[in-house]
């Protein structure tokens, strides 16, 4: 049985050191960015990356291969981020925004300033916007997959990326 | 620049590295608590049990048949003759075979209950 990401799901829910390993490799960063963008705080995002890895862990056995593995890892993720943010009943704080950007004009800046000035502007939309954008940039997601993996309507999703980057080009200017 | 083409370069974001460290700390901390305690005891203390029983028993049956010349048959006669009236009172046989029964239950009781325990137990970081 084997994934698009190439893990062999057997060895996965027999508790394999090295296939978990390599699981893990491939999908700390993309668990780690949606957990981020869901509660914007790195501390946490790390410490829930952690609990979803064990949640993983532990859960993989009843994975029946309905989804794809990446759409139920994503979805785990993203339920517990969203949990841990009514857990706390915290709205999300906008540390990183940081004006003196928005005076510049976007060609005069350097690329990693370009990538930083969108990241900020990101974390200034709604929570189910930054996630659909985020989900929808991933490398292999489609809108089906978003939307299993954020609960909602295929139909849903779009309105909220379309929305998003609309959203999204107002706060950074004319970038596009 | 394209929005898209920046979007896609910022999707995903870099996880510290001491992440690994911690997974693997946590990976192995959970291994330690799930690991399960040996079954055997369970089984062979109450099957020891009943074979002490049972020794009782045997040992009431032979001791003054064999051992009556001098002072020392004498006190394990008082041993043999007491023990007797504990193992006569009552169907003994009978009574050891519940008891050994009835611990060796709830030993299993005990041993698949703290197991189902360990799993539902908390992550803790």
């Amino acid at each position: 049985m084997k994934n698009s990401m190439d893990f062999n799901i057997k060895k996965l829910k027999e508790g394999s050191k090295d296939e978990f390993e390599k699981f893990y490799n491939c999908y700390v960063n993309r668990i780690y960015t949606i957990i981020y963008r869901v509660v914007y705080n790195e501390a946490d995002a790390e410490d829930l990356t952690l609990e979803v890895m064990m949640k993983v862990y532990d859960k993989i056995r009843t994975f029946r291969g309905d989804a794809k593995l990446s759409s139920w890892v994503y979805r785990i993720a993203y339920n517990h981020g969203i949990s841990f943010l009514r857990r706390n009943k915290r709205t999300v704080s906008l540390e990183v925004s940081d004006h003196s950007y928005e005076d510049k004009h976007i060609d005069y800046l350097e690329k990693k300033e370009v990538a930083y000035l969108v990241r900020s502007k990101l974390m200034e939309l709604p929570e189910k916007y930054r996630v659909a954008l985020t989900l929808f940039h991933f490398e292999d997601l489609t809108y089906k997959e978003i939307a299993y993996t954020m609960g909602i309507k295929m139909g849903t999703v779009k309105t909220y990326i379309h929305r998003g980057k609309e959203e999204l080009k107002t706060l950074i200017g004319q970038l596009s | 620049m394209e929005l898209d083409n920046i979007l896609k370069s910022i999707a995903i974001e870099e996880a510290s590295p001491d992440l690994v460290y911690r997974w693997k700390m946590n990976l192995m901390a959970r291994k330690a608590a799930r690991r399960k305690t040996s079954l055997w005891p369970y089984i062979a203390f109450p099957l020891l049990f009943s074979g002490v029983c049972y020794y009782i028993v045997a040992f009431k049956e032979n001791i003054l048949e064999y051992f009556m010349t001098d002072r020392f048959a004498w006190v394990m006669e008082r041993i043999s003759y007491s023990l007797s009236q504990f193992v006569d009172s009552g169907n003994f046989h009978t009574w050891s075979i519940v008891l050994s029964l009835t611990l060796a239950v709830i030993s299993l009781i005990w041993y698949f209950a703290t197991d189902l325990r360990r799993d539902s137990a908390p992550i803790r970081f």
